[in-house]
C-alpha cells in the first residue's frame, strides 16, 4: 500500500465518483462528503407580462462537506 | 456489494475496503489543509474545493457535470403562450440526452411543436424539441378487426389444420361428385325429403322445370354399350307404363349413368325392380323402381335402404 501514489488514489477516487453519479448513486468520500445529483423536472410558470413560461428540467450536482470534527479526528 | 467509492477505490488499487478509507481519509485530510492553506484547491475531473462562510464547497468543472448529466443547465427559461390561453401539461421529462437531436441549423429558427405546447431554446440558441406525442390506437376497431381476420382464417384453413376438408374445397368436391346440383335436381329433390313435407299430388307431377323430357330408345344406355357392365336380369322401366321412378343420380355422360346402373344393381341384389337410365334433356338420369303414384314411389324408396338419402321422384314420361 505504501507503493500507492497519490496520483493514483486522486484518479482512482475521480473515477468512482463520476461512475457513482453516472449511475445516479451518491459518492461518499470519507473524510471529504457527499457528491450527489438532484433532478428538477420542467416546469411552466407564470411570468411577466401576461404570460407563462416554461421552466427547462435540471439535474444539478450538489457537494455536502463531510463535518469538520469528523475529518478532524481521522 | 453496493458499489460504493470505498469499494470501488479498492477493487481498482487491489486493496482492501478499510485499507481503501484510510487512503481516501487521508487525502482527504490533506486537501482540507491546502485548502485551508491556500485557499482553493483544484482537483482535475471534480472541480475546485474552497472555503466559504466557514464550508468546505465545490465549483464542479465541466467532467464532474457531464458524469452527472447536469449540462442541461445551459438550457434557458423561454415564454411558450399567453396566459390567458390554457396551459397544457406541464411535464415534459426532458433530459439531457434527448438534446442530442439539436442541430446547428434548428438554432436559427424557433422551435415550437405542433402541439403548440412547449419550445425550449438552449443558451446557444439552439431548439430543443419536446418529445413526441404518440398516435393514439383505437383498440375496439384493432380488436375486431384481428377477431374477424382471424375468424376467416380459422374459416378457411382450420378444416385443413384439423386434418379435414376445408369448406372451400369440400364445395368444389361437391360439385365435381354430383354432376348435376343445379335448380332442377334441387327444385325436385323436396319431392323426397320426407312424405310430410311432399308438396306434390297427382295432378302435378314431378317435373324439373322447363326440362324437356324425351324418351330414350329401348336400351337407350346400351346405345354405347359398357363392356365392363355386366349384364344382369333386372327389368327395365316400362316406359309406356308411366307413373314415377326414384332418381338416384344424374349425369352429362351417359356411360356415368350407365356405371351407376350396375352399381345400384349390385347393391338391390334380389330386389325385384326396375333399373334403368332415363333420358332427361342433357342429362342422363339414373332411375330405381317404378310405381303408379308419388305415395309409392316413396315408399319404395323407404323400403330400399341402399339408395342415396337425396334420391327423389320423377315421373315417367313415354318418351323419357
Amino acid at each position: 500500500m505504501d507503493d500507492i501514489h497519490q496520483e493514483e488514489i486522486v484518479r482512482t477516487l475521480v473515477d468512482a465518483v463520476q461512475h457513482l453519479l453516472q449511475h445516479n448513486l451518491e459518492a461518499v468520500v470519507p473524510g471529504l462528503g457527499t457528491f450527489s445529483v438532484a433532478y428538477e423536472p420542467s416546469r411552466l410558470e407564470s411570468g411577466s407580462d401576461d404570460c407563462v413560461v416554461m421552466v427547462p428540467p435540471r439535474r444539478t450536482l450538489a457537494f455536502a462537506a463531510a463535518q469538520e470534527d469528523s475529518v478532524a479526528n481521522d | 456489494m453496493t458499489e460504493s467509492v470505498v469499494t470501488l477505490v479498492a477493487q481498482k488499487l487491489a486493496v482492501s475496503a478499510d485499507e481503501a478509507e484510510g487512503l481516501l481519509s487521508a487525502y482527504a485530510r490533506a486537501l482540507r489543509a491546502r485548502v485551508e492553506r491556500e485557499g482553493r484547491v483544484t482537483v482535475h475531473g471534480l472541480g475546485v474545493f474552497v472555503r466559504r462562510d466557514g464550508q468546505l464547497t465545490l465549483e464542479a468543472d465541466a467532467a464532474l457535470l457531464d458524469a452527472a448529466w447536469a449540462g442541461l443547465d445551459t438550457l434557458q427559461t423561454v415564454e411558450v403562450l399567453a396566459a390567458d390561453e390554457p396551459a397544457p401539461d406541464p411535464v415534459i421529462e426532458t433530459d439531457s440526452a434527448q438534446t442530442e437531436g439539436v442541430t446547428g441549423e434548428e438554432a436559427e429558427a424557433e422551435e415550437t411543436s405542433k402541439e403548440g405546447a412547449v419550445s425550449t431554446r438552449s443558451a446557444h440558441g439552439k431548439a430543443v424539441k419536446p418529445p413526441r406525442k404518440r398516435r393514439p390506437i383505437f383498440w375496439p376497431i384493432a380488436t375486431a378487426t384481428a377477431f374477424v381476420l382471424g375468424a376467416g382464417f380459422m374459416w378457411i384453413f382450420g378444416p385443413w389444420l384439423l386434418g379435414s376438408t376445408s369448406p372451400l374445397s369440400q364445395g368444389a368436391y361437391n360439385r365435381a361428385d354430383t354432376v348435376v346440383t343445379s335448380g332442377i335436381d334441387e327444385s325436385l329433390a323436396t319431392a323426397a325429403a320426407s312424405d310430410t313435407e311432399l308438396p306434390l299430388t297427382e295432378e302435378e307431377p314431378v317435373m324439373p322445370p322447363g326440362a324437356q323430357v324425351t324418351t330414350l330408345p329401348n336400351g337407350g344406355a346400351e346405345s354405347e354399350p359398357d363392356p365392363q357392365q355386366p349384364v344382369t336380369a333386372f327389368p327395365r322401366l316400362d316406359r309406356e307404363a308411366g307413373g314415377y321412378t326414384l332418381i338416384v343420380g344424374s349425369f352429362e355422360a351417359s356411360d356415368r349413368a350407365a356405371r351407376e346402373v350396375a352399381r345400384m344393381k349390385t347393391l338391390l341384389g334380389n330386389q325385384d325392380v326396375p333399373v334403368d337410365v332415363m333420358r332427361d334433356g342433357p342429362l342422363f338420369r339414373t332411375a330405381v323402381g317404378q310405381e303408379p303414384t308419388i305415395e309409392g314411389a316413396l315408399a319404395l324408396k323407404e323400403r330400399l335402404s341402399v339408395l342415396p338419402a337425396d334420391t327423389w321422384v320423377l315421373r315417367i314420361r313415354a318418351n323419357s
